[in-house]
């Protein structure tokens, strides 16, 4: 039980940090997306 | 887009230094993210959400953009002590100043647009937004601050044609260097949040 809850708490950790790692980059996009205004033709928005 | 490429450069170069480095690629806490997330809604049914953008005034696009903008000046100043955020910091504060000195949009020139688009003098005019962008053509002698519009020009690539502006060089210039950076060692990390 003990061996089981301790590969269950190392399994939850990698998947949070994978999150946090998902969100961080998210997030990044988002503000470069936001406060960048290149102007393209040919493409889709800035 | 071009700005996507920038963070997949720095995405690569960091992930590839980690992996060089044998070590984690290691992100840090962002200080109020969710401002990011508020400020991009507005922006993305303004001008990247194709059905809604077209229904979009341009006064009401202007007034999002800038709202939104005033988001990100919040979330700039609570992530500047990050040495790596520098760049990025101060190129979106350049086109927020830029844009804000100019009704509203990015300034783009007749003669930039003549290059971007050679041929299609019909699909724009003076004074008016730029498509459903950010931008709006001013001449020169109706432009504040001109130097900090979209006056650069990259090569074409295939049927893409871009211009940007200085604040764009130096957010894409300061993403790549906080992507890269954080494929480096703990202590050299530590030591840039310190600075």
């Amino acid at each position: 039980m003990k061996n089981f809850s301790g590969k269950l708490f190392l399994a939850s950790t990698a998947v949070s940090s994978k999150i946090k790692m998902i969100l961080f980059i998210a997030t990044l996009v988002m503000f470069v997306l936001a406060a960048g205004a290149p102007q393209a033709t040919g493409s889709i928005g800035g | 887009m071009v700005l996507l490429v920038a963070v997949c450069i720095g995405l690569i170069a960091g992930f590839l230094r980690a992996f060089i480095g044998r070590q984690p690629y290691r992100i840090y806490d962002l200080r109020w993210p969710w401002l990011v997330l508020v400020a991009f809604i507005p922006q993305y049914f303004a001008f990247f959400n194709l059905k809604i953008r077209t229904s979009i005034s341009n006064d009401l696009a202007s007034i999002l953009l800038v709202s939104s903008l005033i988001f990100l000046l919040a979330f700039s100043i609570f992530n500047i002590h990050k040495m790596s955020f520098w760049p990025i910091a101060l190129g979106f504060f350049l086109n927020f100043l830029v844009i804000l000195l100019n009704g509203g949009f990015m300034p783009i020139s007749p003669s930039t647009l003549q290059r971007l688009m050679p041929g299609q003098t019909d699909s724009w005019t003076i004074g008016q937004r730029l498509g459903y962008g950010k931008d709006i053509v001013l001449t020169p002698e109706m432009t504040k601050l001109g130097f900090l519009s979209d006056r650069f020009l990259l090569p074409p690539i295939g049927n893409l044609h871009v211009a940007f502006s200085l604040g764009d060089v130096l957010i894409a210039l300061g993403i790549i260097w906080l992507l890269w950076s954080l494929g480096g060692k703990p202590g050299s990390i530590k030591k840039e949040k310190t600075s």
